[in-house]
């Protein structure tokens, strides 16, 4: 076991695990956008960023290994002040068109920036206005909302073993699209959805269906196979209107769906 | 000479094979690095060339690769203001006096090469004075 | 029978040379040396890049040391006829100093090559980089040899230790420090990878050595392979150097074929393979991490420091990288010990350093110095100065993007990782470009930042979206839309991108800002409050004005101005008129008589009398943004 502080709190946690990880385990929340504790640490968005005592820099909490002795700082103002700063970056291209947003309400973005955002942004630039692409039958693909954390793109190549998203371009104008910007053709297992902390990645069928808090949210079993994945169905007055998978529900480490494509079809038969 | 290097460079090379490639190569470095042990400047000006420069020098070049030295360095210099007595060359073997040889002819360099620059020997009788000149 | 050479014509064979016609004199002198009956005795070598690249093509005859520049096909038989016949210098092609009639033909009295201390670049233009021979007989494979027979593993770790290298990539790692990292992880599988990866505007010494001596890079990657016990390398290479590529190719064919690569190299029993691969360009696969994703045949991008390289790096195995100068430097250090190679440069700086010198000077090309020596005498010395009389320097960009702008004040700082870094600027891969004062501070950070933000990979927030907005920010000032604060805000935001950027690329990107920043603030603040770009650059923020009691009226403006804006009779004052004038500044770089002035943007619709007054001032000196309130808005 590690022995380290957090915000002066002495905690322990396994060898071998991220700072991010450790303050997790102890119930200490640190925002991030770009972390997924199924795939490998990317570092992108800048937000865990913590301090730690002793080291010149404030260090990305998710890449970082939680060592013996490390004194940590998740809420200084100097972090406090590189999270407005990234947040205010994020949103000085995005069309901030949340009225018209399916992911309003449950956005990641919406909410850090409501936590920790100026209202005032220093930079006037063009949105991006770039239309969705609706190319393929099940997800719509919103590359002017998208912050390219990068998740679909790995959930997709390191858990799902399909590698149907890429990152396309370099630097500012890298966008998230499958193999030449044709239609998405893959299984349809929705990951890449439920993943995405913005609305860049939304299902179509669902799309001005319902808004996320008037949503009634119950997880049951999927009925398709006899896997016994966990699913979190949507409904509203009576109907079911989404099926989505949750981080951190379902069996262990096994995610809901080890069998790729049925929630997504099963979901579309449903409504 | 050439037939052996190739041999060498086209086989696995050892360490003591390296030091064969040093040897054989160092004429040309010799020549570009300033590390000589004779140096020969024969005059082509205008006065030398007419006099034969030209073929005292293509006899000289031949007597260095006969002779096999890596260690000469051949120079060529503008006319040396004493044209009646051109063809001539300016020898110098390292730490010794410049030698100055005037009206020379195929033989005469052929000689003055063996005994000098390889028998380490100024041939007098062809010698016309002591001393250097400055050259580029 | 082979007849003996008495003179070697190195023609140099570098890029630079190579695109102002090397091929062509190479051709004709080989034609004119057969046609003088002399092809025997005289000998063209095609050699590396000699440095000098400013007055390509150049030459070098030995023995006679001998220095050419700017040597054209029909110059060939002139030149032949003289020097290789006659032995004679030939003036015409000699090196002339800036401004002076006297020419210099020996290599070791032009300023330019007599003030260098070669390690590095010692067989530049000495040797035919495509034959082994001329290496080997240079010493070459000497150091491997004594590694490999008389050396332990520690024991070369130990010199290169001692020695003080650091890495010449831009970081300035220690490279024993790295080594020994290497040499002390055990695993099945090891890599050695050597970045060539070059990529910073006006930097080209590592394509150079690349180019000149391929063999001495191949001999500090095997070293390196010997040092930390690893038996396969990867010199990583941007296609854009299709010269280096094929040189480095052709010198590891022969390398497998005499057997100093491969299984049971120089007999020893010790292994090592070597491969080139091609990066696609991109300047962030420069940064280890990158680089390492690139070879695997993924996207390159950045990975966070989890592990160091040397734990898991190329496919998760012990990594040793190191930039082309270094192990380019290793042969040497080896065979000469450290003690020689810490007599070089300062304490904490040891060796020398290449440096690429670009920008407006005289003498463009590479240099090679120990690393205590000044700016001063690198850039007046060695360069020769500025290269317009007029002009003034006004300032040297150090370290590319990632670097900063010094002003004069630091011209006689040594060029040690310390003393720069203190200026504000980094020593990085060696790119020098220096400014006279007719630059714009403000368009070169502009400059540097379209640079950071296109070659931004486009994973962290800071350095993608960071970047750009400070890109925007910078455009705006110099089209005359800046506004109070943007300084501030400028400053800030640099500060939060260093802090939170995953890599190098974005933790230095903000430095070309705050440099001039540091350094030139008044010239922002004059962008921002007067509309003013003094130098003239922004055409947006200036207008041309002919100060009449300066103007001779000899026309030289006249003639030289695209849209005849410019009008006036012989000998009297000429004007410009403002609604055609472009602010294209090609008045003010063409009159002799300073009589051309730089006004502030508003200056095109104001008065006459208003624009005496301004006039006067900016000649006086007093003009300018004056703390709160502007100059210009209180007229």
């Amino acid at each position: 076991m590690v022995k380290l502080k957090i915000n002066g709190k002495k905690i322990s946690t396994k060898k071998g695990s991220t700072i991010l990880e450790a303050a997790l385990d102890n119930g200490i929340n640190i925002p991030r956008l770009c972390h997924d504790k199924r795939l490998a640490p990317y570092g992108g968005c800048r937000l865990c960023i913590v301090e730690i005592e002793g080291r010149r820099k404030p260090e990305a909490s998710c890449a970082t290994f939680a060592t013996d002795g490390l004194n940590i700082w998740t809420d200084t103002p100097k972090v406090r002040k590189i999270r407005q700063t990234v947040l205010e970056l994020m949103l000085v291209h995005h069309p901030l068109d949340c009225p018209v947003c399916d992911k309003a309400g449950e956005c990641n973005i919406q909410d850090l920036a409501y936590e920790y955002g100026n209202p005032r942004t220093r930079f006037i630039a063009e949105k991006n206005h770039a239309l969705p692409d609706t190319k393929g039958p099940l997800v719509e693909l919103n590359s002017s909302r998208c912050i390219l954390c990068g998740k679909c793109v790995r959930i997709c190549a390191e858990h799902q073993g399909k590698g149907a998203l890429g990152l396309i371009g370099r630097g500012f104008p890298t966008v998230v699209q499958p193999a030449f910007g044709e239609a998405l053709e893959c299984d349809y297992c929705g990951q890449c959805i439920d993943v995405c902390p913005t609305g860049a990645l939304m299902s179509k069928t669902h799309k001005f269906e319902a808004r996320s808090w008037s949503l009634e949210e119950k997880d049951t079993v999927c009925p398709f196979c006899g896997c016994g994945c966990t699913l979190t169905l949507g409904s509203m007055e009576g109907k079911i209107l989404r099926s989505r998978g949750k981080e951190d529900s379902g069996k262990g480490e096994r995610r809901q769906w080890s069998k790729p494509g049925e929630p997504m079809q099963q979901g579309k038969v449903w409504y | 000479m050439l037939q052996q290097k190739r041999r060498i460079i086209m086989a696995r090379l050892s360490i003591a094979d390296l030091q064969n490639v040093r040897d054989e190569n160092k004429a040309t470095f010799t020549l570009r690095k300033g590390e000589y042990k004779a140096k020969i400047v024969v005059h082509m000006g205008t006065c030398g060339i007419a006099a034969g420069a030209r073929s005292v020098m293509t006899v000289l070049m031949d007597e260095i690769a006969l002779s096999g030295r890596n260690d000469i360095v051949v120079k060529t210099s503008g006319c040396g203001g004493l044209c009646a007595r051109e063809p001539m060359a300016v020898i110098e073997l390292k730490d010794q006096t410049p030698v100055i040889y005037g009206d020379l002819n195929e033989e005469k360099m052929s000689e003055i090469f063996r005994e000098h620059i390889i028998g380490g020997k100024p041939v007098e009788k062809y010698a016309m004075a002591l001393g250097g000149e400055t050259i580029i | 029978m082979e007849t003996a050479v008495r003179t070697h014509a190195m023609l140099c064979g570098g890029t630079g040379c190579m695109a102002s016609g090397t091929k062509k004199v190479k051709a004709s002198l080989e034609e004119e040396f057969r046609k003088k009956g002399i092809d025997d005795e005289a000998k063209v070598v095609l050699s590396g890049c000699n440095g000098f690249c400013a007055k390509g093509p150049v030459m070098a005859v030995y023995p006679d040391e001998t220095f050419y520049q700017d040597i054209r096909p029909e110059d060939v038989p002139g030149l032949v006829e003289e020097h290789f016949l006659k032995g004679r210098p030939y003036e015409k092609l000699a090196f002339k100093e800036h401004d002076k009639k006297i020419s210099i033909p020996s290599i070791h009295d032009i300023p330019f090559f007599k003030h260098q201390v070669l390690v590095v670049l010692k067989n530049k233009g000495i040797i035919d980089p495509e034959r082994i021979e001329d290496y080997i007989t240079m010493d070459g494979y000497k150091a491997l040899s004594r590694a490999l027979t008389l050396m332990k593993p520690e024991e070369i770790v130990k010199v290169v230790t001692d020695s003080g290298l650091r890495g010449r990539g831009g970081a300035g790692f220690p490279t024993g420090k790295k080594w020994e990292l290497g040499l002390k992880i055990k695993s099945d599988e090891k890599y050695v990878i050597c970045n060539g990866d070059e990529g910073d505007p006006g930097a080209f010494m590592d394509r150079s050595v690349m180019e000149s001596d391929p063999h001495a890079v191949i001999e500090g990657m095997i070293l390196c392979g010997v040092a930390t016990e690893s038996h396969k390398g990867y010199i990583y290479v941007r296609a854009e150097y299709p010269l280096a590529v094929k040189r480095l190719q052709i010198a590891i064919d022969q390398c497998y074929k005499s057997g100093l690569l491969g299984s049971n190299i120089l007999g020893t029993g010790f292994a090592f393979d070597l491969e080139i691969y091609q990066g696609a360009g991109a300047f962030v696969c420069g940064e280890a991490t990158a680089l390492m994703r690139s070879i695997e045949g993924k996207r390159g991008m950045p990975r966070p420091k989890l592990w160091r390289s040397a734990v898991r790096g190329l496919w998760d195995r012990p990594t040793i990288l190191n930039n082309v100068e270094t192990l380019a430097n290793i042969p040497q250090i080896i065979l000469n010990g450290a003690g020689w190679y810490r007599s070089l440069g300062t304490e904490e700086s040891a060796g020398t350093k290449v440096f690429a010198l670009t920008g407006d000077i005289n003498n463009v090309g590479l240099v090679e110095v120990p690393m205590d020596t000044t700016l001063r005498r690198i850039i007046f010395d060695i360069g020769g100065g500025i290269t317009k009389k007029k002009r003034k320097f006004k300032a040297v960009q150090l370290g590319g993007p990632s670097g900063g702008c010094i002003p004069g004040e630091f011209l006689d700082i040594p060029v040690t990782y310390e003393a720069i870094k203190q200026s504000g600027a980094i020593v990085g891969s060696g790119g020098m470009v220096v400014m006279d004062d007719s630059t714009c501070m403000v368009n070169t950070a502009k400059f540097f930042l379209d640079f950071t933000a296109d070659e931004s990979c486009g994973k962290c927030v800071p350095c993608r979206i960071g970047t750009k907005v400070m890109y925007d920010l910078l455009g705006d000032i110099c089209k005359g839309r800046g506004k109070a604060g943007d300084i501030e805000i400028l400053e800030d935001l640099s500060e939060d991108i260093i802090d939170a950027s995953l890599c190098g690329l974005g933790q230095s990107a903000p430095n070309p800002v705050l440099s001039t920043l540091k350094y030139f603030r008044r010239e922002y603040e004059m962008h921002i409050h007067d509309k003013w770009c003094p130098t003239g650059v922004c055409s947006d923020l200036s207008t041309f004005y002919i100060d009449e009691k300066l103007c001779k009226g000899c026309g030289a403006c006249l003639r030289a101005c695209p849209t005849d804006a410019v009008t006036g009779e012989k000998k009297k004052p000429h004007k410009i008129d403002q609604e055609q004038c472009l602010h294209c500044r090609t008045c003010w770089d063409t009159c002799k008589f300073d009589s051309i002035k730089i006004l502030p943007a508003t200056a095109r619709n104001a008065g006459h009398a208003e624009i005496r007054h301004l006039a006067e001032m900016v000649t006086a000196g007093s003009a300018g943004f004056r703390g709160k309130e502007s100059v210009i808005s209180s007229q």
